[in-house]
């Protein structure tokens, strides 16, 4: 079964997920990073800013990966992934590889920095609301922080029919 | 943040931050808002995109109040580079 699946990251941006996993549509790009802009700051007019800041971050960045900023559950800092045409199981191993990867200390200027990331996922068969598919996500973000870390934690299916939640996931 | 502005030959935008800073995006903007707070960083909006139809771009530079500070404290978070070990010469006895 495929569809799309959201990810959201709190704790670290993960560079090593930054594939060319989806196709980025410019219009839900714009969205997005809006979304994140009203998270990061409850100032409307800095939020505006920021989201037009933020646009063209993305646009100078190269890839199709739709990679936004935002606060989730607080203003920690953490971004989104929006994973298009895929398995949720796809999604799921990847994230967790990655995250795997990631429990090794790594060296900064010859210290050692231990990361931790919270995983929340979402997945919807198609893009309707996506609005709905974000909180999804966020809201399973928010457990995996509340249930320790590093966790994936898969949110509820967002449109209803042909998916069967795996549960949490220890990365 | 501090050392990738300070390195810059002119004012970055935050994408150019970011990848010279090999730093994530909350991380980067958390930083520029302290340093912006606390007036070591000035930022300004380009007019428009050199490319036509790109979204314009927020650029960020160093204050000028703010490069001895900023070049003190890079300076000392700096590792400092391990002195070669000095080889004694072995002269075919104890010294």
């Amino acid at each position: 079964v495929t569809g799309w699946v959201l990810a959201t990251l709190g704790g670290f941006i993960l560079g090593a997920l930054v594939n060319e996993f989806s196709d980025l549509c410019p219009w839900l790009a714009r969205g997005v990073v809006r979304w994140a802009a009203c998270r990061w700051t409850s100032d409307s007019t800095l939020a505006l800013s920021y989201a037009e800041e933020w646009v063209a971050v993305i646009d100078a960045r190269p890839g199709k990966l739709l990679k936004l900023f935002t606060g989730p559950a607080g203003g920690r800092g953490g971004f989104a992934i929006l994973y298009r045409d895929t398995s949720q199981n796809a999604v799921r191993a990847h994230v967790s590889e990655t995250l795997q990867a990631l429990s090794h200390p790594i060296q900064v200027y010859g210290s050692p920095i231990a990361l931790s990331v919270s995983c929340g996922l979402a997945f919807a068969h198609r893009l309707g609301d996506f609005a709905e598919l974000y909180q999804s996500a966020d809201s399973a973000l928010l457990q995996a922080r509340r249930q320790g870390k590093p966790l994936v934690t898969f949110g509820r299916d967002v449109y209803g029919a042909g998916f069967e939640e795996p549960g949490p996931v220890m990365a | 943040v501090l050392e990738v502005l300070l390195d810059a030959p002119s004012e970055l935008h935050g994408w150019a931050i970011m990848k010279a800073a090999t730093r994530s995006g909350p991380t980067v903007y958390q930083v520029l808002e302290r340093l912006t707070e606390i007036g070591w960083v000035s930022a300004r909006w380009e007019a428009q995109h050199p490319d036509p139809g790109k979204p314009r771009r927020r650029f960020y530079r160093l204050t000028p109040v703010a490069l001895p500070a900023a070049r003190a404290l890079v300076d000392e978070r700096r590792p400092q580079a391990k002195p070669a070990p000095r080889l004694r010469p072995s002269l075919g006895g104890d010294l």
